[in-house]
């Protein structure tokens, strides 16, 4: 009986938040009319491709139980790469975009994995340094982006599904392919349980650490660049705050902070989608969009409870 | 290694002399950082050692510095409190209104240092009590702290404070001119107040046996359990007094605005109350640190920030170079534990 | 037909200490070793030289005839020698074939990718092999002790080990979980493994074990077939000739009770302790890991979960039940693990020692610290106990393991206990410091402190005890005094039936 009990109480704490975004669904559906609409819809998609794009990337650095606070700077370093390259190719500028990202990432790691800096506080300066580099270059105001970039983010699939949510997806799906089917997945896994038994045992603990990192600075890179393509301009509110967002969507989507727990599908993507969904939702029933704050501040609280309840056992 | 294998007492000493000694005073790096850079900015920007400027500097340490106090007491404990930033908004903005209703100055100020008090108190349970992680747990209290500023003025500022508050918080008082300035310079009360309270503060935290609590709770939780002292307690209480803290910073940035908003801390600031505490001999790993260190540590900062803004230098570029900084010296502290 | 496995003439020195003395054993293949001997006789550092983490300095490890050299972890890996540890080593939430195979998993067919299919092909022939039922795709984190040491067996099988050691294997399992333990050792001796099986539970080596051999001091000092031999000798060649000394001393008369212990639960831990300790006594707790010691300090002084019992303090204002809190804060308590909860490392000596009565050096209204008296103290003790470091402001990390437990006694002896708890007061301390630590208990419970041992070296609790209380599987299995209190009695008393934990 014990045993049934304490089953069902590991069931639920694994699929209660899934739960919790159908249900939550289902009311707005009901209270309101405008929610479940098909325009309503692919404006939920928009407004979560951002921090899809970039959560996916920091789901990875999350479960080697690290953390990686830049990623708004890196998005908005990414953007303003876009602005400086607006008079050449679409491709090539996203592409400069996205490689500025990895480059960043790639540094952010090597200070991590292999100078052994605390993520925390090292990632927290970097967001600093990265941001104040990016406004050096576009001198603190809005700028244009190439006419190419610009017209790929307006681009819609059917005509209705706009094509960078599905970029933003295709980076979710790879993301998650990686953690679950390559040993580079496994290995991280392995260290956010324990890296010093992930050592002894012959993982080479810094490598995957540093792929982590890159594979995140491209993800938040990615964020920046849908951003500048579907603004058609790079304002300097991008990625402003996103770092702590996708912070609070991950975890509440159940991955641990404590490293070796976690998924991008679909724990990141329901996270995001939970937060994004009450935003709208609560704009839908016209409550007041100063309730949205209390209410996300309260799920995450909730989500990192039962995520230190979870993890008890492993603290101690 | 095996304690069978090791000798009575290792010392390095192929680490030269000097480094051990600096490595085992962490306060001494934000003293010689700030003298050596009040030295160059005297002599080479112009206006920096003007008594005027010199004041400036002194009230601008009003702004941050009680809030990079009430980050030290946490961070010695070995938490992190990301939350009080906002915590200075949310009380400002109740404490404010009240005193726009009443037209009196009392109240208000006691709500503000209330409303702190009671964040921090939340945050204290949480971290001590319920054992969540101080990054995150702070992090959520950030963002209800932001949300119940926006939702209770509505996104609006809040005007018409009394004048005797501002008045009182934002004076100058001690008029002087130290013989190098023709007219004299008030002493800016912020700065005063935050002396007074680090000076406190610093005493209780380096004098006094609550202070030893919290090093040795920072030092090592289990440890400090064994040996009898109350780790939950002391860990809540050095929320509390982080609270407390955001509850005064709501005071003085009030009265120096002359209103309250929804936004009274920039977020980069966040940056740089962590950074003074860090480059003030803080780790997060607990048990390091001082009242002393921080206040040197964000005395560099602030005049980092002046110098700059003496000279026109773009404020984008002192924002790559306090992180650089920041960077900086999280390299030294694991140079330094090694 | 030649051994599997060889040991010939196998020495290994520490400084101060010769931990292995000319060891010779050999195993052949489908047949179990058993190895015994008390904690510190040299098993560990004979298994660590199998295992690649010492290089001996004399003799040398033969497999199928030929010698190996076994210079790091992954050498021994590769001579097919597998480790199952008493500490398990696992990823809990990865799946069971993921731990399995986490250093070497099978590549799929699209570049990077991992065959999942045949990991958990693999790992579900293994465990078939070892009878268990246990299933690749659970969590790691899902399982009982008992399982994951199954998953442990499976994996030294399925990377084709065929030298296994067990390493206590049994010290954390319930009665079901050892039968197939069991179970699992006879397939693998079945399959023609050469297995070395580490117990203290001489049962257990006779219901399993071929052949044993008795280690003492760093030697060895008995072997042959277990069919020869009885048990009694084995516990002799175990214990070894009584030298004069300790055994024949005198043991101190019992004063007035202090603390009386009365039903202590814990759930998984503690099922009802009854203990009385008294005045200027030396109490014993014996038993083997696994038998609740820790756990019955922890509980009653609330650092860890009581469920049920009571706690009654007799002091100058006679018998009253007392809470745990204040309990912690009229105790020394010398924990297991100082680096963990004894010491504040990175603090100076000073400090560690006045941490434990802040309030002693408190002044005026402020309650400011008096720095002078706290080093003053700090000096005194460092006198005292002859701690060896340059002065009071030395940094608790840089003294020897030694000298950091006489810190620990002397931030203890600072609040001046009526009662002080020692649990394993002389684990990673050298020869001098043991006979100085041992000198101090001493003393102190002439003076009149009662004092709580716990201790795993045999010669400690002989030499110290006045009176032992033995734990098994969480309850007083026995109480032993005077004359009683002898190696082989204890020894008895331990191993007696073999069932830790029902």
């Amino acid at each position: 009986m014990r045993d049934d009990l304490a089953r069902a109480k590991r069931i639920g704490m694994e699929y209660g938040f899934y739960l919790l975004l159908l249900a939550i669904i289902l009311v707005f559906t009901v209270i309101s009319n405008s929610f479940l609409t098909i325009s309503n819809w692919a404006q939920i998609a928009i407004a979560s491709t951002f921090l899809l794009a970039a959560a996916a990337g920091l789901t990875l650095v999350l479960i080697n139980g690290e953390i990686d606070l830049s990623i708004g700077s890196i998005a908005y370093v990414a953007a303003t790469v876009v602005y400086l390259t607006a008079d050449v190719p679409a491709g090539v500028s996203v592409l400069a975009a996205l490689v500025a990202g990895l480059a960043i990432g790639l540094f952010n790691g090597w200070l991590v994995a292999y100078l052994g800096m605390n993520s925390l506080l090292v990632t927290l300066g970097l967001m600093i340094a990265y941001r104040g580099v990016a406004l050096v270059f576009t001198e603190g105001t809005v700028k244009q982006a190439g006419d190419g970039v610009a017209a790929l983010g307006q681009l819609k699939l059917f005509g209705i599904v706009p094509v960078i949510f599905l970029v933003a997806l295709a980076f979710l799906f790879i993301f998650q392919w990686v953690l679950r089917e390559t040993k580079l997945g496994t290995f991280w896994l392995a260290i956010g349980n324990n890296e010093d038994s992930a050592r002894k045992i012959g993982i080479p603990v810094r490598r995957a650490k540093l792929a982590a990192y890159a594979l995140c600075g491209i993800s938040a890179a990615a964020s920046g660049t849908l951003l500048a393509a579907y603004l058609g301009e790079i304002t300097t509110f991008t990625g402003r705050g996103m770092e702590f967002q996708a912070v609070a969507a991950v975890v509440i989507g159940g991955t641990s902070l404590f490293g070796g727990r976690g998924n991008v599908f679909p724990g990141t993507i329901c996270g995001v989608l939970l937060l994004i969904v009450i935003n709208n939702g609560l704009g839908t029933r016209g409550v007041s969009p100063f309730v949205y704050p209390f209410v996300a501040g309260a799920l995450i609280f909730i989500a990192i409870y039962l995520d230190s309840i979870k993890n008890r056992a492993r603290q101690a | 290694m095996s304690d069978a294998s090791r000798s009575l007492v290792t010392r390095d000493s192929s680490v030269p002399r000097l480094w051990h000694w600096f490595s085992a005073r962490p306060a001494l790096l934000p003293v010689v950082l700030s003298v050596v850079m009040a030295v160059i900015f005297a002599l080479t920007v112009p206006n920096f050692a003007d008594l005027r400027n010199i004041m400036n500097i002194f009230g601008q340490l009003g702004f941050l510095g009680f809030l990079c106090i009430g980050m030290t007491y946490v961070m010695v404990a070995g938490g992190i409190d990301l939350s009080s930033y906002t915590v200075v908004s949310a009380a400002a903005v109740v404490g404010a209104t009240v005193m726009v209703a009443t037209e009196t100055t009392l109240p208000g100020c006691f709500l503000m240092l209330l409303i702190g008090c009671v964040f921090g108190a939340i945050n204290g349970v949480a971290v001590a009590y319920l054992r969540m992680i101080p990054f995150i747990v702070t992090l959520s209290t950030m963002v209800v702290a932001e949300g119940f500023a926006i939702w209770f003025t509505q996104a609006q500022s809040v005007y018409g404070l009394p004048d005797a508050f501002i008045d009182t918080f934002s004076a100058r008082v001690f008029p002087m001119t130290l013989g190098i300035t023709a007219r004299p310079v008030g002493t800016p009360v912020a700065g005063i107040m935050v002396l007074m309270v680090a000076l406190a503060l610093g005493f209780v935290l380096s004098r006094t046996i609550y202070g030893r609590r919290i090093y040795l709770t920072g030092a090592n939780e289990e440890t400090a359990r064994v040996s009898g002292i109350k780790v939950r307690q002391v860990k809540f209480a050095t929320y509390v007094v982080a609270g407390a803290m955001a509850g005064i910073t709501a005071m003085i940035l009030t009265a120096d605005l002359g209103t309250a908003t929804t936004a009274m801390v920039r977020d980069v600031r966040l940056m740089d109350i962590i950074a003074a505490t860090v480059i003030g001999g803080a780790s997060l790993r607990g048990g390091k640190g001082s009242i002393l260190g921080t206040m040197f540590g964000l005395l560099f900062l602030t005049m980092l920030s002046n110098a700059f803004n003496l000279l026109g230098v773009s404020p984008f570029i002192a924002m790559v170079i306090k992180g650089t900084v920041l960077v900086a010296v999280i390299g030294l502290d694991v140079l330094r534990t090694k | 037909m030649t051994a599997k496995l060889k040991m010939e003439g196998v020495s290994k020195v520490f400084p101060g200490v010769k931990a292995l003395d000319n060891v010779s054993i050999d195993v052949r293949a489908g047949e179990v070793l058993g190895l015994v001997g008390v904690n510190g006789a040299g098993k560990s550092t004979l298994m660590n030289v199998l295992g690649g983490i010492y290089m001996p300095e004399e003799g040398h490890v033969a497999i199928d005839g030929r010698r190996v050299e076994l210079r790091r972890p992954a050498d021994a890996d590769s001579a097919g020698i597998a480790f199952i540890h008493q500490e398990l080593l696992y990823f809990p939430t990865l799946t069971v074939a993921e731990n399995m195979f986490i250093s070497h998993l099978p590549s799929g067919q699209v570049p990077f990718s991992v065959d999942k299919r045949a990991a958990r092909r693999r790992a579900q022939q293994a465990l078939d092999q070892l009878g268990s039922a246990i299933r690749p795709s659970a969590r790691m984190e899902m399982l009982s002790v008992g399982e994951k040491q199954v998953v442990e067996i499976a994996r030294a099988v399925a990377q084709g080990a065929d030298i296994v050691i067990f390493d206590e294997p049994s010290s954390s399992l319930s009665i079901k979980e050892k039968e197939s333990l069991f179970a699992i050792v006879r397939k693998l001796k079945a399959e023609g493994k050469a297995i070395i099986y580490i117990s203290h539970f001489l049962d257990e080596i006779e219901e399993l074990c071929d052949n044993y051999a008795v280690l003492r001091n760093g030697r060895l000092v008995g072997s042959g077939s277990v069919a020869e031999v009885t048990r009694d000798k084995i516990v002799e060649l175990i214990v070894g000739q009584v030298v004069s000394g300790p055994a024949a001393r005198q043991r101190r008369k019992s004063g007035a009770p202090r603390l009386l212990l009365k039903g202590i639960r814990r759930e998984g831990f503690l099922e009802g302790v009854d203990l009385e300790l008294n005045c200027g006594e030396v109490l014993g707790l014996w038993g083997l890991m696994g038998s609740g010691r820790t756990e019955l300090i922890r509980s009653i002084l609330g650092l860890d979960p009581l469920e049920e019992g009571s706690i009654t303090l007799n002091d100058s204002s006679g018998a009253r039940p007392i809470a745990q809190a204040e309990l912690l804060a009229r105790t020394a308590y010398v924990t297991e693990n100082r680096r963990t909860d004894g010491l504040f490392l990175e603090e100076a000596i000073w400090k560690n020692i006045s941490a434990t009565n802040l309030e002693q050096y408190v002044s005026g209204r402020m309650r400011v610290l008096d720095k002078g008296v706290e080093a003053k103290t700090a000096t005194s003790m460092i006198k005292r106990l002859t701690i060896r470091a340059p002065d009071h402001t030395t940094r608790a990390a840089n003294l020897s393991g030694g000298n950091q437990q006489k810190v620990v006694f002397a931030k203890w002896l600072n609040r001046q206990p009526e009662i002080l708890i020692l649990d394993e007061p002389t684990r990673g301390v050298d020869v001098g410091a043991k006979r100085e630590i041992g000198e101090l208990v001493e003393s102190l419970a002439d003076a009149g402190t009662s004092v709580l041992l716990v201790t795993s070296e045999i010669e400690e609790m002989v030499a110290l005890a006045d009176r032992v209380a033995v734990l098994r599987g969480g309850a007083v299995a026995a109480e032993m005094q005077g004359d009683d209190i002898n190696e082989t009695e204890l020894m008895a008393a331990a191993i007696g039936t073999g069932a830790a934990r029902a």
